[in-house]
């Protein structure tokens, strides 16, 4: 499946934040339809956001309709989203065509002029130097994070987060990097999981606590080996399409998050019998 | 009917235009991101680790002051080798460190150990080293000179400055 097609599906999709499993594996291993998906995603927030009145429920079968009327420039219906929210959309769209249309001409004008004329300046060298680090700024941030964490539980949330990071790290270069490099990344998350998070975890049940706390503890605990196992799934959907030397790499970080699992699984257990 | 299906093509596209967030990096920067602070990341993951271990206020603040430490070194590097990318990118990166996690963590202190115990002189022994160490960093970054005259490194040098007034134990 070539990038073309993936992106055209993600866009037919009903809801773009459920991207079936047959996408998924293309995306695991494709930064720019990686980014499409995102990006469409976000649309789909943004218009779910949007403030409309509820339109009738046969208005999205009425729009397909006009839609696909006559000579068939779209050869098939426009993806949209299910539910009321069509209607709304397909309502707000209907009343403000016109002066959105003119905005949308407005500003694909001024896109194409602008890239039809040459900007001055000389282009970055990249051997010079190099934009900031976005990993980087992650990783600062999460130390910060941790600075300011003062109980157990709130260590968990940003300890939870880095390790999210250095898998989606990890996932992303996986194809580029070397094999060393990813070797550094698995490590880094083994410790942040077996070495960091577990800790936490297991510092969460040497205190008193009420009821409510008890139940907000177990739904983190729950968060989290949800998290784990989603790193592991979707690190192992990656395992085929990436070099051979990158496989055992990320073998490790599914391995990991796998034991991470586990070990929260029996302080959980544990806390349950210090509790009877 | 054409003009419907225009407009609802051109909204989209406009919709699609407004949702763009910066551009992803090309792989190739990534690596060569990653390769650069490699070591530097990895310093940062231990220091998160020993972050999430302190338990109490003074060992945060010694924790902390380590993360700071390790992005000055890096500061001071970048600044030996004038590239002011680089020195922004740090200066940024330290000074956030500094004025969100270190400041706070020992002022939490001061109003937790109880003055003139033990710890105390400890807590104040942290706090005069992280100030040396921002004075330090602060002098390292280049005034003149193909660094010194970046625009970039200007306003982060204005940022420390400012902060310069209120990190004073």
């Amino acid at each position: 499946m070539n990038c073309q097609v993936v992106q055209n599906k993600i866009i037919a999709l009903a809801d773009p934040r459920l991207i079936p499993d047959a996408l998924r594996e293309h995306l695991a291993g494709c930064a720019a339809c990686r980014d499409w998906a995102q990006q469409a995603a976000r649309l789909e927030r943004l218009l779910e956001g949007l403030p409309a009145p509820a339109a009738p429920a046969d208005r999205k079968a009425a729009l397909v309709e006009q839609i696909t009327f006559g000579a068939p420039i779209i050869t098939r219906p426009l993806a949209m989203p299910a539910g009321q929210r069509e209607s709304r959309f397909a309502a707000f769209l209907q009343r403000n065509a016109v002066v959105i249309a003119g905005l949308a001409a407005a500003i694909l004008i001024a896109v194409g002029v602008w890239n039809l004329f040459p900007r001055g300046g000389p282009k970055p060298d990249l051997t010079q130097s190099i934009p900031d680090d976005p990993f980087l700024k992650k990783m600062v941030a999460r130390d910060l994070a941790l600075a300011k964490a003062d109980t157990p539980a709130k260590r968990l949330v940003v300890l939870g987060g880095m390790a999210e990071d250095l898998s989606i790290q990890a996932r992303s270069l996986a194809r580029v990097a070397s094999a060393d490099e990813l070797r550094d990344l698995a490590r880094w998350y083994d410790k942040v999981v077996k070495g960091a998070i577990v800790k936490q975890a297991e510092k969460m049940h040497g205190v008193t606590l009420t009821p409510a706390e008890v139940k907000a503890r177990a739904e983190m605990l729950g968060a989290l080996t949800k998290q784990l196992g989603d790193t592991a799934a979707e690190t192992d959907q990656l395992l085929n399409s990436v070099p051979p030397d990158a496989k055992p790499v990320l073998q490790k970080i599914a391995d990991a998050a796998r034991d991470g699992q586990k070990l929260i699984g029996v302080v959980e257990l544990r806390g349950e019998k210090d509790k009877n | 009917m054409r003009r419907a299906v225009l407009t609802l093509i051109a909204m989209a596209l406009c919709a699609w235009v407004s949702a763009q967030g910066p551009a992803p990096l090309p792989a190739e920067i990534q690596v060569k991101q990653f390769k650069t602070n490699r070591i530097l990341i990895e310093n940062l993951v231990d220091h998160g680790i020993d972050l999430s271990n302190a338990d109490d206020p003074l060992e945060r603040a010694k924790a902390c002051r380590q993360t700071a430490r390790t992005l000055a070194n890096y500061l001071e590097r970048a600044a030996d080798a004038e590239d002011a990318e680089r020195i922004a990118e740090f200066a940024t990166l330290y000074g956030e460190v500094v004025r969100d996690g270190l400041v706070p963590i020992l002022e939490s202190a001061r109003t937790i150990i109880p003055n003139g115990s033990p710890r105390w002189s400890e807590l104040q022994e942290t706090s005069r080293k992280a100030a040396a160490d921002f004075a330090e960093a602060r002098k390292c970054i280049p005034t003149a000179g193909k660094a010194g005259e970046s625009e970039k490194v200007k306003a982060v040098l204005a940022i420390l400055a400012e902060m310069q007034a209120k990190f004073a134990p």
